[in-house]
């Protein structure tokens, strides 16, 4: 198992440094230093390159050393199996305790310490990201949308806000495929147009028939599908859009104080999703401009997609859950924006309450002004 | 001399009152369009004269080859009010009465009604109902029947409106709305107020576009053609009645009401 984790201190005091989603630089908790992600990824350039050195030559004394074991480590436990390729060990680099982790996870937080902790080892073997949006809104703020979005909503058990307690928070980059396309529609339509005019006997209507022809291309630029098949994609999908103005080139240092994921779904798995979406707004495209008509049938449909580029991105989402009678409750919220998303619980006798009320009052009504 | 002069006299009067009676029993139909024997004709205006006097309100029936050569108007209910008036038709001091009228030449029919005992049967809500009761026999050619329906719906209309229950426009024989009906808008207000009140507790949804990633101004059109194929033609009768459409009204400033169409 990979073991190489980084954690950026602070040059002042040695405490963790975390990336401050409000200021945009690296902060020290301890002695309230400011650091820019430039200075500090040149400061730990350096760093790292001495901390390899050191940890091979740690690994060939530690080898000397071992010696017969003293106890009988055979009922102990039990083989890792097939489940090994999933999950990696790491040693915190701040207060030693041994961190689990899945093979996804390329940033994290040690529970002993907190401790924000990279895990570089995890990146390489997949490609690096090419662009970043930092976090801008912080954890205070994702806990006030939550609670935000239980308001005006008469169906919302009350219990569920009373007892409401959220598990988790968690800031989390998510791996996300940009693609930019060039999608070719080729479109054909019938058509009608509706004539009506009277004569003193007959109300004529005259109805003209077309075939309409529509051909055209349009450009898609950067359309979002989340790369890891742990995260929903209608959670995904619900908090776009992402500014992309905001898209910087990848860095390490953006990562502490955050988890983060690497893409577990290939980007041509995720091109079919992107494929999709193009194509119909494509087809829509097309569609709007057969105008002057009272009615429109697509009798034909020719799409094709000209894939032009792809990024990897990573993108800031807080996810916040929460479990009522048993259920996991899950919230996404968009760590730029701050667009929060997530199914509620429905109360189903006020649901039933609400249905009869709007049934009596409706009825009541229409009986008294027909009877 | 005296007490012959006195007997003509009195059978003058008498002859008078007889006159009148038999004016007034035959004065309910007007079959210029000679859709009725004698026997008919005899059978409708004695019926229409017992209803008549019965509900104090007049019931006529008209029938003529084609009101358009016969007057200026273009409208069957404008002639009608004009005879109602010329004419003096209707009973009792509000001089209320009932008119069905047949213009062959178009097939086009027409009630007008005019007085508050009329006006206490019949309504814009309820005239479809009404005509339901006798239209059906004039497109079947059935004259006579259909008039003797007419007033026979007349008598039925009137008792209903003179017990302070009128007949209403959604069934022809019951006088309560049917309990489903009503049911339905709130049925619908229901499932209205559930949709909407659900639709926001769900807010993660996979999107389907790609709108939002549009480069703005890269649409380029390269084919256009719009090729027309054919025309198709339907023709419908026009309702001969006000503009307010098919079923609708026609009001008059006489105080009148009509409504018509074809048979």
């Amino acid at each position: 198992m990979a073991n190489e984790i980084t954690n950026y201190q602070c040059p002042a005091c040695t405490g963790p440094l975390h990336f401050g989603s409000e200021s945009g630089m690296l902060e020290c908790d301890y002695c309230g230093s400011r650091f820019s992600v430039e200075d500090i990824e040149h400061m730990f350039a350096e760093k790292n390159a001495r901390a390899e050195e050191a940890g091979a030559q740690r690994e060939e004394t530690l080898q000397e050393n071992i010696r017969d074991g003293q106890w009988d480590m055979d009922a102990a436990g039990e083989e890792w199996g097939a489940d090994a390729e999933n999950i990696r060990a790491y040693n915190c680099p701040s207060c030693g305790a041994e961190l689990i982790c899945d093979s996804t996870t390329a940033a994290t937080s040690c529970p002993y310490c907190g401790n924000p902790t990279i895990i570089p080892g995890q990146l390489s073997g997949a490609k690096k990201p090419d662009v970043i949006i930092p976090f801008k809104v912080d954890k205070t703020a994702a806990v006030a949308a939550l609670k935000k979005h239980y308001k005006g909503k008469p169906l919302l058990p009350k219990a569920f806000k009373a007892e409401n307690h959220i598990q988790e928070i968690k800031g989390v980059y998510v791996p996300f495929w940009l693609y930019d396309a060039q999608v070719d529609a080729d479109m054909t339509f019938k058509t009608t147009r509706v004539h009506t005019h009277s004569t003193q006997r007959e109300v004529i209507t005259e109805t003209d028939h077309f075939l309409v022809h529509r051909a055209g291309s349009i450009d898609f630029e950067n359309v979002p599908v989340d790369g890891s098949s742990q995260m929903p994609d209608a959670h995904m999908d619900a908090i776009e859009p992402f500014d992309y103005k905001e898209l910087k080139p990848f860095s390490l240092s953006y990562l502490p104080g955050f988890l983060a994921d690497k893409y577990d779904v290939s980007q041509e798995e995720c091109a079919k999703r992107a494929n999709s979406r193009c194509a119909v707004s494509a087809e829509n495209a097309v569609r709007s401009t057969v105008i002057g008509y009272a009615s429109c049938a697509t009798v034909n449909r020719n799409v094709t997609i000209r894939a032009k580029g792809v990024k990897y991105a990573m993108m800031p989402v807080w996810m916040l859950s929460t479990q009522w009678k048993g259920k996991n409750f899950l919230f996404a919220m968009n760590g730029q924006t701050g667009k929060l998303i997530g199914d509620l619980p429905v109360d189903k006798g006020k649901l039933a309450a609400f249905c009869v009320g709007a049934f009596a009052v409706v009825g009541a009504v229409t009986a008294l002004l027909l009877l | 001399m005296k007490r012959k002069l006195i007997a003509v006299l009195s059978l003058l009067v008498l002859l008078g009152c007889l006159t009148a009676f038999a004016y007034a029993e035959n004065d309910f139909v007007t079959d210029r369009a000679g859709l009725f024997t004698a026997s008919q004709t005899q059978e409708l205006n004695r019926l229409a004269a017992e209803l008549s006097r019965e509900h104090n309100v007049g019931l006529y029936i008209i029938t003529m080859q084609n009101f358009k050569q016969e007057s200026r108007y273009s409208y069957l209910g404008d002639y009608i009010d004009q005879i109602y008036h010329s004419q003096g038709l209707g009973l009792g001091s509000g001089r209320s009465g009932i008119v069905l009228a047949l213009s062959m030449a178009e097939r086009d029919y027409n009630v007008y009604w005019y007085g508050p005992d009329a006006d206490a049967a019949l309504s814009g809500g309820n005239i479809d109902s009404f005509e339901s009761g006798f239209l059906s026999y004039f497109r079947s050619n059935d004259y006579y029947g259909g008039f003797r329906a007419y007033l026979n719906t007349c008598g039925r209309y009137l008792s209903a409106a003179e017990n302070g229950t009128p007949i209403g426009n959604w069934s022809e024989e019951g006088e309560k709305l049917p309990a489903g009906l009503a049911a339905i808008p709130g049925a619908i207000a229901a499932l209205l107020a559930g949709l909407g009140l659900s639709a926001p507790m769900r807010s993660a949804k996979c999107k389907t576009d790609a709108n939002e990633y549009v480069v703005p101004g890269s649409m380029d059109l390269r084919a256009r053609s719009d090729m027309f194929l054919h025309r198709s033609v339907t023709r419908r009768p026009r309702e001969t009645q006000s503009s307010s459409g098919s079923g609708g009204v026609h009001s008059h400033s006489s105080g009148g009401h009509s409504h018509g169409g074809k048979f």
